[in-house]
């Protein structure tokens, strides 16, 4: 299938929530199924794209921003990985170095010069952005013009609820003016008792809504040792069932919304009020037992 | 202020700064910034009016790219420094960062250290833009400047006396202002430490370090004395503003002959008995010309250097209802030698455009944009300053000579024009020859 106009979506998350795992194993259920997919990695570890290619060498979008007594060509700063998802990584500077900010918004510019949306004429881009959102540069992709969805990956630890209620801020902050949406909430890691609990609460409170839950398994542990998607690398077992559906979730026709993030004492309150019911049931537990 | 600047006054902290640095032979300036830090567009079309400051000589730069700020830019200030002290003969090399690389915080400091270990003779002084207005950069420079340095003996035979709050090219008349305070200081035998201009330089910012006093003449010299007393514990007397007259003169000398237990001499005392004399002299022959034109309202819109000792100057000689509004954006908490003068602050040139109007004012005294302004509003200017990039030609207002020129501006402003001039209103017939050429 090809659609006139590409759909890009934004995935963030906490840094090693499983954003690039996820954003990985949507891409490649999405070309699987026949789609043109584009996944860039918004991050200077330029490790997204990583799995969807065996961990092949890339260079950077920023890498050819470094020397440009030549102008880059697509194929300088891509590489053609599983079903023939195009893998792209903005790259970025050295910890402590430079501005990464500044490097995500450089690398999404420069792709727009090079007319890679034109060229490939992809389904789907896929923009799979560092952790939390610091700086304005780590927004660009939310921007008005860029992508037309986000959707922020969180487990059910308080960092990465946190995050997910700063991209709230983000998305309402830039939304008004043309940024992008929420398309929902995406539950990964799920392996404790009441982490959907928290996670449904979470939504609940903030108005959003859980697009899918993405349990911890081994087949993907598995899968990132051999360098893969569980698409490719465990095409039928039931996670890569979970990520074709979530695949099939996040570009459909969901409705977007605008979030309610909580303030700093209401989401401490919050957190506070599931600490007491999480030690509560353990109470509760070890009491059966003894 | 709420709201963005509309028509400043003056550049930001990082001009403030290159011209303080330009101002002190023997400091060459590398700025680690963007080309337009360095003004290099702007003074090659010879600058402009809303563009780069006018009057600064052509200034090295790293003219950091995209890259750079993506990926760092000290590789490439490496480079601009080794290159610079390649070619320089002397001197001392100082290295001005602008807004790009301090927000992405190249570690200058790093990158000077490797030379300074060398034996070279580096410094470095953030003094981005954003650190405030031009004024701000001259007090950041200078204090990053003294706060670097390793102090020099001085070689005056008399007590040294910094002086501080003049910031060069930013206000009018800095040099003469520095050229007659030192003549004052040296009649009642002190010794000036002007730092900037020709009998400023490396070796006069050096012995900064070993004067008995800093003398502070605005809220921008704050800093760079508070520097001194801190390194080397050098006292610091803060001034009115600069003394204008023979009576404000005569109270500073005094003040720093108390404060440095320098008794005045005969000499001395006789000197400044001949400026009241003078002054009071001159003052008798015009001062009844000026009572009948009294009073007037008057605002004096200038810098916090000028404007307070200008309205107390006038209120105090004349009589007349004075206020004063700086332009030159002093931070509140420095505010206070000039409190007395009943002062607003104008942000920009909107700013004072509404404080002027708001102030019922029909007479202005001010540098000439404030003076543009007064005119344009109805208002009678009196032009104290010099035209933008001419600051260094500017007259003074120190002294008694300051006030003798103040009064003679009043008088040209307010006097009814001879009836001769008045004749040549209407407009003569041109001669041929003249036509020929204007054509």
């Amino acid at each position: 299938m090809s659609i006139q106009t590409p759909r890009h979506i934004a995935i963030y998350g906490k840094g090693g929530i499983g954003k690039s795992t996820t954003t990985s194993n949507i891409a490649a259920a999405l070309a699987e199924a026949g789609h043109r997919v584009i996944q860039v990695g918004c991050d200077p570890k330029s490790d997204s794209t990583t799995i969807l290619r065996g961990g092949a060498e890339l260079p950077t979008v920023l890498d050819s921003l470094r020397d440009r007594a030549r102008k880059p060509k697509l194929e300088d700063i891509s590489a053609v990985g599983f079903w023939g998802v195009l893998c792209i990584e903005a790259g970025g500077p050295v910890p402590g170095v430079g501005c990464a900010g500044r490097g995500i918004s450089a690398a999404v510019d420069l792709l727009e010069e090079l007319r890679v949306f034109e060229t490939f004429a992809p389904d789907y881009v896929l923009y799979d952005v560092l952790g939390d959102v610091v700086c304005g540069g780590f927004a660009v992709p939310i921007r008005d013009g860029i992508a037309d969805r986000a959707f922020v990956v969180t487990s059910s630890d308080f960092m990465a609820i946190f995050a997910a209620n700063n991209l709230f801020k983000a998305i309402d902050k830039y939304a008004p003016s043309g940024g992008a949406r929420l398309g929902g909430i995406i539950a990964n890691s799920l392996q404790l008792d009441h982490a959907r609990g928290l996670i449904d609460d979470f939504a609940h409170r903030t108005g959003t809504e859980v697009v899918g839950y993405v349990p911890r398994s081994v087949d993907v542990a598995q899968a990132e040792l051999y360098g893969q998607t569980v698409i490719e690398a465990a095409p039928y077992s039931d996670q890569a069932e979970i990520y074709r559906k979530l695949a099939r979730r996040v570009t459909g026709d969901l409705e977007t919304r605008l979030p309610k993030p909580l303030n700093g004492p209401d989401l401490k309150d919050w957190a506070r009020d599931w600490g007491d019911r999480i030690f509560g049931a353990e109470r509760a537990a070890a009491a059966r037992s003894a | 202020m709420g709201r963005p600047a509309i028509f400043p006054f003056g550049g930001c902290a990082l001009h403030g700064a290159l011209h303080t640095a330009a101002a002190i032979p023997g400091v060459t300036v590398v700025v680690h910034s963007t080309p337009g830090c360095a003004l290099r567009a702007g003074l090659s079309a010879g600058g402009g009016r809303y563009g780069a400051p006018p009057g600064l000589p052509r200034i090295a730069a790293t003219n950091m790219a995209d890259k750079h700020v993506v990926f760092g830019g000290t590789s490439r200030l490496r480079e601009e420094m080794k290159n610079a002290l390649a070619v320089l003969e002397g001197g001392m090399l100082a290295v001005l960062t602008g807004c790009p690389a301090e927000m992405i915080g190249d570690d200058v400091g790093a990158m000077v250290k490797e030379l300074t270990a060398q034996g070279e003779r580096v410094v470095a002084v953030p003094t981005a833009g954003f650190h405030g207005p031009a004024h701000e950069g001259h007090a950041r420079l200078l204090a990053g400047l003294l706060a670097q340095l390793a102090p020099a003996p001085t070689r005056a035979d008399r007590p040294l006396v910094n002086l501080f709050g003049i910031a060069p090219g930013l206000d009018p008349g800095w040099l003469a202002e520095i050229e007659t305070l030192s003549r004052l200081l040296e009649g009642v035998g002190l010794a000036a430490n002007p730092i900037f201009g020709p009998e400023g330089g490396l070796a006069s910012l050096e012995a900064a370090a070993g004067a008995a006093l800093s003398l502070v003449l605005s809220p921008w010299g704050t800093a760079p004395a508070e520097v001194l007393a801190a390194r080397h514990g050098i006292p610091v007397l803060v001034a009115d503003g600069l003394p204008v007259g023979a009576e404000a003169a005569e109270a500073l000398v005094r003040r720093l002959s108390d404060r440095l237990g320098h008794p005045l001499d005969a000499g001395a005392e006789g000197s400044l008995a001949r400026e009241r004399a003078q002054q009071g002299w001159r003052f008798d022959a015009v001062l009844e010309r000026l009572a009948v034109l009294a009073p007037r309202r008057v605002v004096v819109a200038d810098g916090s250097l000028r404007a307070g000792a200008l309205a107390r100057f006038l209120a105090g000689t004349l009589g007349w209802p004075v206020r004063a509004i700086l332009t030159d954006s002093p931070p509140e908490g420095v505010r206070a030698p000039l409190a007395d003068t009943g002062l607003t602050c104008a942000a920009d040139r909107a700013d004072l455009a509404r404080l002027l109007d708001e102030s019922g004012a029909d007479l202005v005294l001010g540098g000439a944009s404030a003076a543009a302004i007064a005119a344009a509003r109805g208002l009678c200017p009196v032009v104290l300053g010099a035209a933008p990039g001419l600051e260094v030609l500017g007259a003074g207002l120190s002294g008694r000579a300051g006030a003798e020129r103040v009064l003679a501006a009043l008088l040209l402003a307010l006097a009814p024009a001879p009836q001769a001039a008045l004749a040549l209103r209407s407009r003569a017939p041109v001669p041929p020859v003249f036509a020929r050429v204007a054509e």
